[in-house]
């Protein structure tokens, strides 16, 4: 598979089974603490689980407490491996460069435009590497 | 980044291990985001109030930086905690969760936090003043105090808004810099006649359409009647940091940074135009309804917290009248707001007819766990209508506050 060239926002390496979506979500009040689930219920990945999976979304929306609602998922270890986007605001990354400076544990944080976003629409597993590259490991229809 | 002698000296650990780990993070943040310096602040807000939103973690957090000797280096209010400091048993609560809440508000008071609880300080002790950099965080505020008062506010996340305050200094990028607070898209308002625009309700619902199209992006809004009132814009920097994560609009005529549609776009002639009218405004209001029936056992006001002037609004349209026995009508404020409405007696008159007032917390921070007993929820907040089907696992549908005030009488919304 192509490797696309991404941002490293913080972290490095990751791999993992992927959660795409085209609409924005606030971790506070989006996704629940304690088991990872989403709970926004006007988001088309309600109900699923993000627990150590890599999260695709364009960017991330609401509460400033998004980097609070990060760093505790990262302590009780329920967290994404990874997020992938296309813009990651503070509130995004904060609670992850915490996560490592505290627990030396987070969560891979990278960016890519959004043409390479939209080419991961039915990437089944994203692999990332810490040269700031990024690449589908298996698509959907495409094993 | 380019750090001062005596910031180079806080990071390297001179002025104790508190300040050391503020800065560093906080120089961390403004290397990623690209600030070449630090600034200084007279004032901060730090949102990173409530247990149920920072959990242990953040707790653990504010805990070492008190044990290492940091203090807030500037007057600095606190956004809500997650009880009702004195009346946490009417809403519910356990003496375990009070508890972890009473926690992280000692720590707080430790580092030397105004301990006003609210999610609203520019109506409460901390106001900016047009131009003045501010360590800012919590959502609508910092729209708030950008787009309404001209202050200069980034969205801070929580927790570096606590680094921030210990430190009296902010990373210079985003929003501190005159040219990123150019308009970058219109919303031109057309066909409304004068029904529209009075209640909180409508600049709730125009401001959850707005954040939904322009994201982090800075609107310009053309069209609001001159009638518009601040506690009518605290609505729409809510609803539109909701929906999105807008941190700055102008509103043509309003606002101090658009006093011309030119001034709103720093003379920028290139900008898309989204034209709303008043089926828009009913289709956000549709999309923000959940309810599937027409029962009400819940009306909630006060996201963000009410101000004295809003529970006086309720006072006038509630005097003699009760809620129906089926209905809870919980009113969000600080203690401060509070103590204004006993001294003048309204207090009285809105506790008589039913309605309760929740004091320095609001349902959306507090226990998630907790069981709030009500399935259908009304309300004028765009805010509560966004996260509260989610967090609490109930029906919404968002009604003028009058309409809420009928509803609460009826315990049916229509």
């Amino acid at each position: 598979m192509e490797w696309y060239e991404s941002k490293v926002i913080v972290g490095g390496k990751s791999e993992g089974e992927v959660l795409f979506s085209e609409i924005p979500l606030s971790f506070w009040g989006g996704v629940n603490v304690s088991d990872g689930y989403i709970m926004d219920v006007r988001h088309d990945l309600h109900g699923q689980c993000i627990k150590d999976k890599v999260l695709c979304i364009p960017y991330d929306k609401g509460s400033c407490s998004g980097s609070g609602i990060m760093l505790e998922m990262i302590r009780r270890k329920t967290a994404p491996s990874a997020i992938l986007c296309v813009e990651a605001e503070p509130v995004l990354s904060l609670g992850s460069v915490m996560g490592y400076r505290i627990y030396q544990r987070g969560v891979v944080i990278h960016t890519v435009t959004d043409e390479i976003y939209q080419k991961l629409k039915d990437a089944k597993s994203i692999e990332f590497d810490d040269k700031g590259r990024i690449r589908a490991v298996r698509y959907e229809n495409n094993s | 980044m380019n750090l001062t002698i005596e910031e180079q000296e806080m990071l390297d650990g001179k002025h104790g291990k508190g300040i050391q780990l503020a800065t560093e993070i906080v120089v961390k943040m403004g290397d990623l985001y690209g600030a070449h310096r630090l600034i200084k602040v007279k004032r901060a807000h730090i949102d990173a109030a409530a247990y149920a939103t920072i959990w242990d973690a953040g707790t653990d957090f504010v805990e070492f930086l008190v044990n290492h000797g940091a203090r807030v280096a500037v007057p600095t209010t606190i956004n809500p905690t997650s009880r009702d400091i004195k009346d946490w048993e009417k809403m519910g609560l356990s003496k375990e969760f009070s508890d972890k809440c009473e926690r992280l508000e000692t720590a707080y008071i430790n580092l030397g936090v105004t301990p006003t609880w609210t999610c609203a300080p520019y109506q409460c002790t901390n106001a900016p003043v047009f131009g003045e950099v501010v360590s800012w965080s919590e959502s609508n505020a910092v729209s708030f105090v950008n787009s309404v008062l001209g202050a200069r506010a980034n969205r801070l996340p929580d927790l570096i808004d606590v680094c921030c305050a210990v430190i009296g200094r902010v990373p210079e990028y985003g929003l501190f810099l005159e040219e990123n607070r150019a308009g970058e898209m219109l919303f031109e308002l057309e066909d409304f006649d004068d029904s529209w625009f009075k209640d909180s309700a409508d600049y709730a619902i125009l401001g959850y359409y707005i954040g939904e199209i322009a994201g982090s992006r800075i609107p310009v809004i053309n069209g609001l009647p001159e009638s518009t009132t601040v506690d009518q814009l605290k609505s729409l920097c809510a609803a539109a940091a909701s929906s999105g994560s807008v941190a700055l609009f102008h509103a043509v005529g309003i606002t101090p940074e658009a006093p011309t549609l030119e001034k709103a776009f720093q003379n920028n002639r290139e900008y898309q135009t989204y034209r709303v009218n008043p089926a828009s405004m009913e289709e956000t209001k549709k999309k923000l309804c959940t309810a599937k029936e027409d029962k009400i056992n819940m009306v909630l006001l006060g996201c963000p917290f009410y101000s004295y002037d809003e529970v006086k609004e309720v006072a006038a349209l509630m005097k003699g009248r009760k809620i129906s026995g089926d209905v809870r009508f919980w009113i969000q404020i600080s203690q401060t707001v509070y103590h204004l409405a006993e001294r003048s007696g309204i207090k009285d008159i809105i506790e008589e007819s039913g309605i309760q007032f929740i004091k320095d917390t609001c349902v959306l921070v507090s226990d998630p766990d907790n069981d709030w007993e009500f399935t259908n929820v009304a309300t004028n907040s765009g805010k509560i209508a966004q996260y509260i089907p989610g967090m609490t696992k109930t029906d919404v549908v968002i009604l003028s506050t009058k309409e809420c005030i009928e509803a609460a009488v009826s315990g049916r919304w229509y």
